[in-house]
């Protein structure tokens, strides 16, 4: 959905309403998706998705309601139903009132020839792959997405912010004799997409898996590629870096900002205007997105506001905030953790006993305080000995804290990707060698 | 609807396809939660669009779209058959669907009280004295109490002359209380974790939760939690409450029995399976006291229904019989590969704008004997643990770890001192081969899972699971304490 008709929407919406704030958060989605296993297409997809969500406020009482339809009579009823709940409500005495306009800094982060791209053209690059997985006695799975996200938002106090992404995604999994391997690569920018990098990856993965061997939970050094770090930067951006956890004392940032508590090396940041994985310019109240840097060297420095945290405070907002009201509190939603001067190879050759690991399946959190997740390695975990790869290993299971292993991370690199988490998300990480990371039980495969 | 339907399927028709169908699907919601005594969460949803699905040379192409018109309708259906053409250029066998007669029908969730016509702000009030009683201890950083009710109406038309009108409701509510203290953060949930109980009934569930009621009890086992002992590690025998118990059973034995894993097409993202075809009929998965039943009939179940999104009517089947392992969960797509005649009845797509999949069913753990307190009577050495926190499985669904809120040491028999910080971990047919006594129906409840993940795109359904709390011996607990 382009600019003009967005903003033809929001301002029909407000047109309509007899208020005394009203706010439109309008979000448009393509995507269209090919699925493949054993070497065949097995689904594929276009989805056209649409949402306006209507906010009002009546005095100090505060409605909202939801709709795909954008005709009129859809508009005119969802206002009426975001309404209907205001009225229905106490008052709230500290509901805040909607913001005024703003500029934002827009990045590049759309191109047309990935939205255009057509399922023959997915097919063709998919053949491609599953032909070399073939050739290697493996079975292919994996995707191949491509699509866009518009998202506007405006309300009746001149308030309008619009931004428009692309993206896509081409991820593989090739399987011999029961052995995996896995790659991916995620950009805005379909033509960036390296099918060949993914293709013999993952099936230089698979055929380093063969036969592995098991070996005895414990503490390990481990170097970590970067998709495996992105699940860690997914759990402390639910956990720890947003101001609801951290007024709460639900964070281990919680009464120690300007304190030492990760690593020297360890540096993060929120940035929506990076080069690598560019965003949402505002935040769902509409104020713009600043950067932010939220650990410094390891000095705790920042957590992510709305303003309703950052009135808790004493602070103004950073532009994280979620669609108003709600439960989460803010959020960071570009974060990056800084590069190192090391590379994947150096971490391997230092270290004398130690895993690799590709990336992790279904890590969760046990403490959210410490970050102490559990998860386990998949598609390619190997052991390192006299600095090199030895042989693959039975796919393990770590449980260990991450504010306890961004104090032993030996070697960061300068290579960053942005990378998606398992669950959700999108990370600009790079790969990292941690020593002492606890691995607590080992599966059968 | 029926019209728009047809007009969707006679467009796939001439365009040279073998199979079509189409599903109109119209979802309202509401979502109401109380947070810290503010109204967090008010939301009304209404949302209706349709996908069109068709094999065209033997293979698949799916399409959706939110404009419910004609002329879309026509690019929807052009755009299908496109795709399944795409598709078609990548395949070794053509698609082949299990036969299902045609069916023309009309299905509603039962239910005694439509929860949209009960006004927004009786639903705010009790949330919010729920909300009040949990703060009456200090300790309580955050409290949260929610209802959520969703009502779905299907139109459902196939090229081989099936029509369903299929409507769902579906009422949830529960509350949690979070007490921090000192970089301590312990929470309790009531009835259950993340939302608490949900089932497809009307809102005569709100009543029957007795919500407030348990509210106190909940506001001091979380407080009581900051000074409790941390759970021990070693080897315990487990007696699990039953909705953790539900989630077990829906990671380690609903999610390894779906077939589509088992084949490989989720390989990618969710996961394959250790529960492989040659096992099927040769693998003892449980111990013999242990009965694993889908029932897509059964009252209330968050995936009971007239018909899934293959138009196959709901069926009932046993995955684990006596401790063997005796069945999937599949498809019409897959049902020849385990020579099944007919499909189960197991596909289920999230909305309009997916692709149906094969989906966990409600998968029920069929009670046993006796009382709880019969179960704790088995122990001498144990742990009692109740309501998830956390959960984490391997990708073929073996080696599994989950946490737990709050646990009570089992001494002689008898419940002793809480304990914080409990999980538990294992490898899955070792762990339900250790069940040793499932309690009787007096205690056997069905579980609500309203936020189960799966497919690329992800592809967000609702399952229930019903159990009564089970013993499980010598199981690695405590992992990490």
């Amino acid at each position: 959905m382009d600019k003009s008709k967005a903003e033809a929407i929001i301002q029909h919406v407000i047109s309509l309403s007899d208020a005394d704030e009203t706010e439109a958060l309008l979000s448009h989605g393509e995507e269209n998706l090919t699925r493949f296993s054993d070497n065949v297409i097995s689904q594929n997809v276009a989805r056209n998705t649409d949402s306006l969500t209507i906010r009002v406020h009546l005095g100090k009482k505060v409605g909202r309601a939801t709709t795909d339809k954008f005709d009129n009579d859809s508009l005119k009823r969802a206002f009426n139903m975001a309404k209907s709940v205001a009225s229905q409500q106490d008052e709230n005495p500290d509901l805040l009132t909607m913001l005024g306009p703003s500029e934002f800094l827009q990045s590049n982060a759309y191109y047309p020839d990935t939205v255009a791209f057509s399922p023959e053209e997915r097919a063709e690059t998919i053949a491609k792959l599953v032909k070399e997985a073939a050739r290697s006695k493996g079975n292919g799975a994996g995707i191949f997405s491509t699509g866009c996200e518009s998202v506007a938002i405006g309300n009746s106090k001149n308030l309008f912010g619009y931004f428009q992404s692309s993206s896509a995604a081409l991820s593989l999994t090739v399987d011999i004799e029961g052995a995996s391997g896995w790659a991916e690569d995620t950009q805005r920018d379909v033509s960036n997409i390296d099918a060949d990098r993914v293709m013999n990856t993952a099936i230089r993965k698979a055929k380093d898996a063969q036969n592995p061997i098991q070996i005895e939970p414990g503490e390990y050094t481990v170097v970590l590629e970067s998709a495996a770090v992105s699940d860690f930067m997914m759990f402390l951006a639910y956990e720890s870096f947003g101001g609801l956890n951290y007024n709460e004392g639900r964070s281990f940032l919680s009464g120690r900002l300007g304190e030492k508590i990760l690593g020297d090396n360890i540096t993060i940041c929120d940035d929506a205007y990076s080069d690598l994985n560019p965003g949402l310019p505002f935040d769902f109240e509409g104020a713009p997105r600043q950067s932010l840097t939220l650990i410094e060297n390891g000095i705790a420095k920042a957590v992510v506001h709305d303003r309703i945290t950052a009135a808790k405070a004493n602070t103004v907002t950073t532009g994280h905030s979620l669609p108003q009201p709600n439960s989460s509190g803010p959020f960071p939603l570009n974060l990056e953790l800084a590069a190192g001067d090391s590379n994947l190879a150096e971490m391997i050759k230092s270290t004398d006993h130690g895993i690799l690991v590709t990336h992790f399946h279904y890590a969760n959190v046990l403490d959210p305080v410490e970050v102490m997740l559990t998860g386990m390695t998949r598609d390619g975990t190997f052991l390192i000995e006299n600095g090199k790869i030895s042989k693959p290993i039975i796919n393990m299971r770590f449980t260990d804290s991450i504010v306890k292993a961004f104090n032993q991370v030996e070697l960061i690199s300068k290579e960053r990707i942005a990378s998606e988490a398992f669950f959700a998300g999108s990370f600009v990480v790079p790969a990292l060698k941690i020593s002492k990371f606890n691995f607590s039980s080992v599966s059968e495969f | 609807m029926k019209t728009l339907a047809q007009n969707a399927i006679d467009r796939a028709t001439r365009s040279g396809v073998s199979y079509a169908d189409v599903r109109i699907v119209e979802t309202v919601r509401e979502d109401v939660m109380v947070r810290n005594g503010q109204v967090a969460a008010m939301d009304l949803t209404e949302d209706i669009g349709f996908g069109v699905r068709v094999i065209v040379d033997g293979a698949w192409g799916f399409a959706s779209s939110a404009r419910v018109e004609p002329d879309e309708i026509d690019r929807v259906a052009d755009l299908a058959v496109r795709i399944a053409r795409a598709s078609a250029s990548l395949k070794k066998n053509d698609v082949q669907l299990a036969p299902e007669p045609a069916h023309q029908d009309v299905w509603v969730t039962p239910y005694i009280i439509n929860p949209f016509t009960v006004p927004i702000s009786e639903k705010l009030a009790l949330l919010k004295e729920i909300d009040t009683e949990l703060h009456k201890a200090p300790e309580i950083a955050v409290s949260e109490a929610s209802m959520s009710f969703k009502k779905k109406r299907q139109w459902m038309a196939t090229s081989e002359g099936s029509f369903v009108d299929q409507t769902t409701i579906r009422s949830g509510g529960g509350f949690s209380a979070t007490a921090v203290k000192d970089g301590d953060v312990q929470v309790r949930s009531f009835p259950s974790s993340f939302g608490g109980q949900y089932m497809n009934c009307g809102y005569e569930l709100i009543s029957a939760l007795k919500l407030f009621e348990n509210a106190p009890r909940i506001r001091e086992e979380a407080v009581a939690l900051l000074s409790a002992d941390v759970c021990p590690s070693g080897k315990k025998d487990l007696v699990l409450e039953s909705s953790q118990l539900a989630l077990q059973i829906h990671e380690s034995v609903a999610h390894p029995t779906e077939l589509d894993r088992v084949l490989g097409m989720e390989a990618n993202f969710a996961g394959t399976s250790f529960a492989t075809l040659e096992k099927l009929n040769n693998f003892q998965y449980a111990s013999p006291i242990v009965n694993l039943v889908c029932d897509n009939t059964i009252p209330g179940g968050l995936a009971t229904n007239g018909y899934d999104d293959d138009c196959v009517r709901s069926q009932r089947w046993h995955i684990v019989r006596e401790g063997q392992f005796v069945g999937y969960q599949h498809n019409r797509e897959l049902a020849h590969v385990v020579g099944a005649q007919r499909s189960v009845g197991s596909n289920r797509a999230s909305g309009w704008s997916h692709i149906p999949i094969v989906r966990n069913s409600n998968l029920c753990l069929m009670p046993g004997e006796g009382s709880f307190d019969d179960l704790l009577a088995a122990v001498d050495d144990g742990i009692y643990m109740s309501t998830n926190r956390s959960w984490s499985i391997d990708q073929k669904r073996l080696n599994f770890q989950f946490g737990c809120e709050t646990a009570w040491e089992i001494k002689g028999g008898k419940l002793g001192k809480m304990l914080k910080n409990p999980n538990y971990q294992g490898i899955t047919p070792d762990f339900w081969k250790s069940c040793d006594g499932i309690a009787g129906s007096d205690h056997w409840v069905l579980w609500g899972l309203p936020n189960c993940g799966k497919g690329q795109p992800m592809q967000t359904v609702e399952m229930s699971h019903g159990c009564s709390p089970a013993l499980f011996r010598k199981v690695n607990v405590g992992v990490g304490n």
